[in-house]
């Protein structure tokens, strides 16, 4: 039975294997004289060998004389326990410890010794003729332990200085537990093979050296096995990667430089992982001297600190503290001191002592270690520590609050009157707190960057008390403003004042915030009557639009209405315009602006609701200026120009205080620097209002725009809404700045679409409105022609058949220019650039379809002629680049059914022209939800039948039916007459135009005479 | 070796048995610079830090502007090589005009062990000097310190630095000593401990020394018990332990601990040879913790 033993040797770096014999050979060596005595029953060389065969064959083996202590009577030494229990016979003496020579020790290098114990058999494992000795057995375990360091890649290169020059190493970082509990069971035979039993070194030290010379081996053998190199500028490497020369070579300047750069980023050392700390305390009491404290931090726990004291206090290598350990503790604090005095200077005053352990600063200097020192000193990896107030953001904002001073008159009502004056009141806070703003200046005034304010320390940042005086100075602490600034302001909490201070919250008291809110939410607070001298029936939408209007024109705000096409906001403008004449005696005139082909479109419509308002039409070439026509408007209500004009004409109309001013269609000032936009803005009104169909709020620059006609000044300058929303919003998303924006613009803005459940329910399936255009010249002068002519030729007719045909004549020829020239000329090969602008009508139509385009809804257009049929569709192929649907009566029958199939379906065609006379049943054209009367039939029976079949089926949608008619000639009077003779329609007219023919001279001639609104 | 050389020029051997120039075993503690060595500035002064320019200003004070300026070139071309820095003494090699480079000295004085232990108390008394030099850094009033004792850290005069060389140039310092000289500039601005090198104590010497003076000091400062773990711990007679442990071991089901971070740019170089390691040992002596 063999008993195997082996250790470490430090000095060597070298496995020594050795073991006991039982029963003991023969004894063989003789005595040295004086000598140390031979151990009787070590194994022999050969004996080892055939282990080391046995398990690590391919080794290379040395030989030396060792000596080791252990416990003997001073003729043998006692048998180890295995020994004992494998039979061998104890001494009988008194134990004492006394050295024994080695003979033939086996020596083997450090890869080949974590071979051997990693491949010999665990204590548990039953073997035959041989038995671990304890300290094998603890060797094994540490040979384990490198092997988990290597598989896990616990451990880093480290570099040391060896006299000017650095050598490289491996350092395993295990855990440090698992590490000081391995080495607290060392058994001490580990420790025995040396020279003088005092000199035994301590177990940490001989376990850590182990680990670190057998793993360091091991990974510079992996790299020379493997041929392992590296990039070029990663040469300080090899020093890592070679069993020899493993000191850095380069100049000392490059070696120091690279000692830097990895202290800096590998930082600390060995298994004692630790770094230097330092700590700022408050002062004590009433002091006002701050310590910065010295300390040692553990890394992976950054709670375990050691007090510089403690260092001092300790000698030797390594601290033991906390089951911690930390190696060459002085050295490094030292170290830490002479370069942390390099950023941060006062620390040098308390390396004149011996054992600095901690240096007292002035508050100012805290303050320069809390702001500059300290994210330098962990830059450097030292750790820091500071009092837990600092970092949070002490910072200095602005408070407002807005309260309603007029004693509560208002409050009984819930509303403010258009002059009323909203009280605020600005406020310092400091780090959450409100600072009144003498406290405030006392703590300035001490000129601290650290302050004590309401028991706890506060670092007051220099920029913020900049800019917080700043404020203070620019702004009044108290005072009132009017709505629409009280209104900008509640919206601001968050974002910050120009002059660069946050402002924290705004707080608007008591009633006015629910006034505010309900602002926002575009809440009508009462309904005024509907004027009497309206002509029509609101819808209950439209009546709260007026009442909306109404409120704010009383609280002098500019308002837009943003209504869906087709839901009547002409109408609310006129009713508002009604009600300002009946109720608060308004004489001067509203300038309405609107696009050219709309204005005849806003006359047939004053006309019609509000007959007792006087209508002016600013355009033409006689038209009125300067003097003449600011004495021409006093004599009217509304006045109508075109935006065209408006650029033009800035100067004459400037001159004028309007009532209110009105953009129509809005968007066309969308741009704010073009001359329209500009001219706009420099009219003069007491009120201000903006129609618009589109949505707003989408399109940033249109917001601004619109807003800052209706409202100057209260979005900022363009500048300044660009840099706080715009980019913000678009660019980078920021939901936050959106919902600001969202409520700064609410208050002013009332849209209402056609699919709101409020207004769904108002509106009648089938949504009908007239569409008045104009003539062009061209059109006049060949409708005057025509009238001229033909009435004179029906006039002369013989007979009474024949005088029908000739009226039937003129009519349709009339109607034929009403639609287009090109139609009534017979034009062949139309196309965008011979039809474009010479029919009201078809510019009208464009213009429309545009929306309708842009939302994405699809379009029937019916009209009583193939030609035009065909005219319309190669105009809006061409102009839109799609596909264009024609039915007339010549498609057969299979193809209808193609044609419809394809405008039902979802990617098909969105315009679909359609010439039908009555009849043709089983036509399904459910998708779409607008239909345009190009020009109509005179039987009204008939005309709705087609527009029936377009919703006649499911009626998923609502559907805008639109009737084109020309202002001023047969078609305007016509439908006049059908208008007022609806119940009458289906018997008068019958199914054809006879009831026209039967009209006298006179008759027709009024019927068919342009009048003058047809024109431009 | 042509004959003219042989005749009258350099002869190596000759030298080899110089006290100064002559074949040396350099003590353990020596710090050895082998190949060619080359000063880092390229142009104008050499040495950076105020040490190096006090130590240069010495010789600049003591030697010929055209000798000085030959000398910077010599550092500056890699003449220089075989740097040998011992106490008291630094040796070098440096090529010149002849086939087989010289042999060039520069003396210091060496501190008396009783003047060394007074010099390093004083040190110890103000952690400002260990902590300056441990951070690279030559305390501002070391010079003080030193002066106190009679004893001159930067040599002032030829007194306390001698120039040997084995050319032919009679002025001194020749060309080659004075690249000696400036070369030990750039290795001072590296370590300003190698000053203290030159006049007797090492590195660890100073460090060690440091520690224990401030030891002294310490005694008196109430350690709350907690000592170091000294490096040795004797065996004691206790035999009843001598043999115990070993087994209980380590608590191996802690579950692996994350690798240790590799920082940088560097890290990323380091991680093929952590994998290959891993591998490797994954390979001889299995897988998992």
């Amino acid at each position: 039975m063999h008993v195997l033993h082996g250790t470490w040797l430090t000095d060597d770096k070298r496995y020594a294997f050795w073991g006991e014999a039982i029963p003991p050979p023969p004894r063989q060596f003789g005595r040295r004289p004086g000598g140390v005595l031979p151990h009787p029953f070590a194994l022999t060389a050969s004996q080892l060998f055939y282990y080391l065969d046995r398990f690590i064959p391919d080794c290379q083996p040395g030989g030396i004389d060792a000596v080791i202590w252990l416990p003997g009577d001073g003729d043998a030494p006692q048998p180890s326990p295995e020994a004992l229990e494998a039979g061998a016979e104890p001494v009988d003496g008194m134990l004492r410890l006394q050295p024994w020579e080695l003979k033939e020790v086996i020596t083997l290098s450090s890869p080949e010794a974590l071979d051997l114990l990693l491949r010999l058999p665990l204590p548990d494992e039953r073997t035959i003729g041989f038995v671990p000795g304890s300290d094998l057995v603890f060797w094994q375990q540490a040979a384990d332990l490198v092997r988990r360091c290597l598989v896990e890649q616990r451990y880093v290169p480290a570099l040391e200085m060896q006299g000017a020059r650095y050598l490289a190493m491996w350092k395993p970082r295990p855990d440090p537990g698992d590490l000081a509990r391995l080495a607290a069971q060392m058994p001490p035979l580990c420790r025995a093979m040396v020279m003088s039993a005092a000199a035994a070194p301590a177990p940490q030290t001989l376990l850590d050296d182990f680990v670190q010379a057998t793993l360091d081996a091991f990974i510079r053998a992996t790299c020379e096995a493997e041929a392992l190199d590296v990039a070029p500028d990663h040469r300080w490497f090899r020093a890592f990667m070679h069993t020899h020369d493993r000191f850095l070579n380069g100049t000392p300047r490059e070696n120091r430089q690279l000692y830097d750069v990895w202290q800096a980023a590998w930082g600390d050392d060995g298994p004692g992982t630790f770094r230097v700390c330092f700590r700022l305390d408050e002062p004590a009491g009433e002091s006002d001297e701050w310590p910065l404290y010295y300390l040692l931090q553990a890394v992976d726990d950054p709670s375990l600190l050691v007090e510089a004291e403690v260092v001092w206090g300790s000698t030797g290598r390594t601290l033991t503290y906390l089951e911690r350990r930390f190696d060459r503790p002085h050295e490094k604090l030292l170290a830490a001191l002479g370069a942390a005095s390099g950023l941060f200077a006062p620390i040098e005053r308390s390396l004149h002592q011996a054992n600095p352990v901690r240096v007292m600063l002035s508050r100012e200097e805290a303050y320069r270690f809390l702001v500059e020192a300290a994210p330098r000193l962990e830059a450097r990896n030292f750790g820091v520590l500071v009092p837990n107030w600092w970092g949070r953001a002490a910072r200095i904002r602005a408070r407002a609050t807005l309260k309603d001073d007029t004693a509560g008159e208002n409050a009984s009502t819930g509303l403010l009157s258009r002059d009323a004056l909203i009280g605020y009141e600005w406020r310092l806070s400091l780090g959450g707190e409100t600072v009144e703003r003498e406290e405030f200046e006392q703590l300035v005034a001490l000129k601290q960057p650290l302050v004590r304010f309401r028991d706890e320390w506060v670092a007051l940042d220099p920029e913020q008390v900049e800019a917080a005086l700043r404020f203070f100075e620019q702004h009044e602490p108290a005072g009132a403003v009017g709505l629409l600034d009280a209104l900008r302001l509640s919206a601001d909490a968050g974002r910050d004042a120009p002059e660069g201070l946050e402002v924290e919250i705004v707080e608007v008291r008591g009633w006015l915030n629910d006034f505010f809110e309900r602002l926002r939410g575009a809440e009508v607070f009462d309904l005024p009557p509907v004027p009497a001298g309206l002509n029509a029936v609101l819808r209950p939408y439209q009546v709260r639009g007026f009442a909306w209007l109404v409120q704010m024109r009383r609280l002098g705000l500019g308002a837009c209405l943003a209504d869906d096409m087709g839901l009547g906001k002409t109408i609310q403008a006129i009713t508002l315009w009604l009600h300002e004449r009946e109720h608060y005696e308004v004489t001067r005139p509203v300038l309405v602006v609107c696009p050219t082909s709309v204005v005849g479109n806003w006359r047939h419509e004053i006309r019609r609701f509000a007959p007792a308002l006087r209508v002016m039409t600013h355009h033409g070439p006689d038209r009125e200026h300067g003097k003449a026509f600011a004495g021409a408007v006093e004599e009217v209500d509304v006045v109508l120009t075109s935006y065209a004009l408006l650029s033009r004409d800035v100067k004459t109309l400037a001159r004028v205080r309007w009532s209110g001013v009105v953009l129509d269609e809005a968007q066309n000032i969308k741009n704010p620097s073009t001359k329209q936009a500009q001219a706009a803005r420099a009219l003069k009104a007491d009120h201000r209002l903006a129609l618009t169909g589109t949505p707003v709020e989408n399109r940033l620059s249109e917001l601004w725009s619109i807003l800052h006609f209706l409202n100057p000044g209260y979005l900022g300058s363009r500048k300044v809404f660009h840099a706080r929303f715009a980019v913000p919003i678009e660019r980078h998303g920021d939901e936050q700045a959106a919902g600001r924006l969202r409520q700064l613009a609410a208050p002013f803005i009332l849209r209402r679409v056609k699919t709101d459940p409020n207004v769904i329910n108002d509106l009648p399936d089938k949504f009908e409105n007239k569409v008045y255009c104009t003539l062009t010249p061209e059109q006049a002068t060949l409708y005057e022609a025509v009238v001229r002519e033909e009435l004179a030729a029906v006039d002369r007719a013989e007979s009474a058949m024949k005088r029908r045909g000739g009226v039937l004549r003129m009519l349709t020829r009339l109607k034929q220019i009403c639609n287009h020239p090109a139609h009534f000329l017979k034009e062949t090969s139309p196309g965008v650039v011979s039809l474009k602008g010479r029919s009201g009508k078809l510019i009208r139509l464009t213009e429309i379809l545009q929306d309708i385009f842009a939302n994405g809804d699809r379009t029937l257009i019916f009209t009583q002629y193939a030609t035009m049929g065909k005219l319309l569709r190669a105009y809006f192929e061409e102009l839109s680049g799609e596909e264009v649907l024609f039915l007339y009566g010549g498609t057969p029958s299979k193809k209808r059914a193609e044609l419809i199939e394809r405008f039902q379906s979802p990617g098909g065609p969105r315009l679909f022209i359609l010439s039908l006379k009555a009849g043709g049943t089983g036509l399904n054209l459910t998708a779409a939800n607008n239909v345009f009367h190009y020009d109509r039939w005179y039987n009204p029976a008939v005309e709705d039948q087609a527009t029936d079949r377009a919703f006649r089926i499911g009626q998923t949608r609502n559907v805008q039916v639109h009737k084109l008619l020309c202002l001023g000639t047969l078609e305007e009077r016509i439908d006049e007459l059908i208008e007022h003779k609806q119940a009458l329609a289906e018997t008068i007219v019958g199914s054809g135009e006879q009831w026209l023919s039967e009209m006298g001279t006179e008759e027709l001639r009024e019927l068919v005479e342009l009048r003058q609104d047809a024109l431009e | 070796m042509s004959w003219w050389q042989e005749e009258y020029g350099y002869r190596d051997d000759w030298f080899r048995s110089d006290p100064v120039l002559g074949d040396h075993t350099p003590s353990p503690d020596a710090i050895l610079i082998g190949g060619p060595v080359v000063a880092v500035s390229r142009r104008g002064p050499i040495g950076v830090e105020w040490w190096a320019r006090e130590w240069v200003s010495v010789l600049e004070a003591m030697g010929h502007g055209p000798r000085l300026e030959r000398g910077r070139r010599y550092a500056r071309n890699g003449s220089a090589h075989d740097l040998e820095i011992d106490y008291g003494r630094v040796f070098a090699r440096v090529s010149g005009s002849h086939y087989t480079p010289y042999r060039t000295a520069l003396t210091f004085q060496v501190f008396p062990d009783e003047a060394w232990s007074r010099a390093l108390t004083a040190l110890a008394s103000q952690a400002i000097y260990g902590a300056k030099l441990l951070a690279g850094e030559m305390p501002a009033d070391i010079e003080a310190v030193f002066q106190d004792l009679g004893l001159s850290l930067f040599p002032r005069s030829s007194r306390d630095v001698e120039f040997y060389c084995s050319c032919l140039d009679y002025e001194e310092p020749c060309k080659h000593a004075a690249a000696l000289y400036y070369l030990l500039a750039e290795q001072l601005d590296a370590d300003p401990l190698t000053l203290f090198h030159l006049h007797g104590r090492s590195r660890e010497q100073v460090l060690a020394a440091l520690h224990t003076h401030r030891g002294v000091a310490a005694a008196e400062v109430p350690g709350d018990g907690y000592r170091g773990a000294p490096d040795a711990a004797p065996l004691d007679a206790d035999f009843g332990a001598f043999w115990r442990g070993g087994r209980g071991g380590i608590d191996t089901d802690d579950g692996a601990l994350p690798a240790v971070e590799l920082p940088g740019s560097d890290g990323a170089a380091l991680r093929k040879l952590y994998e290959l390691v891993a591998d490797a040992a994954r390979r001889r002596f299995g897988g998992d913790g």
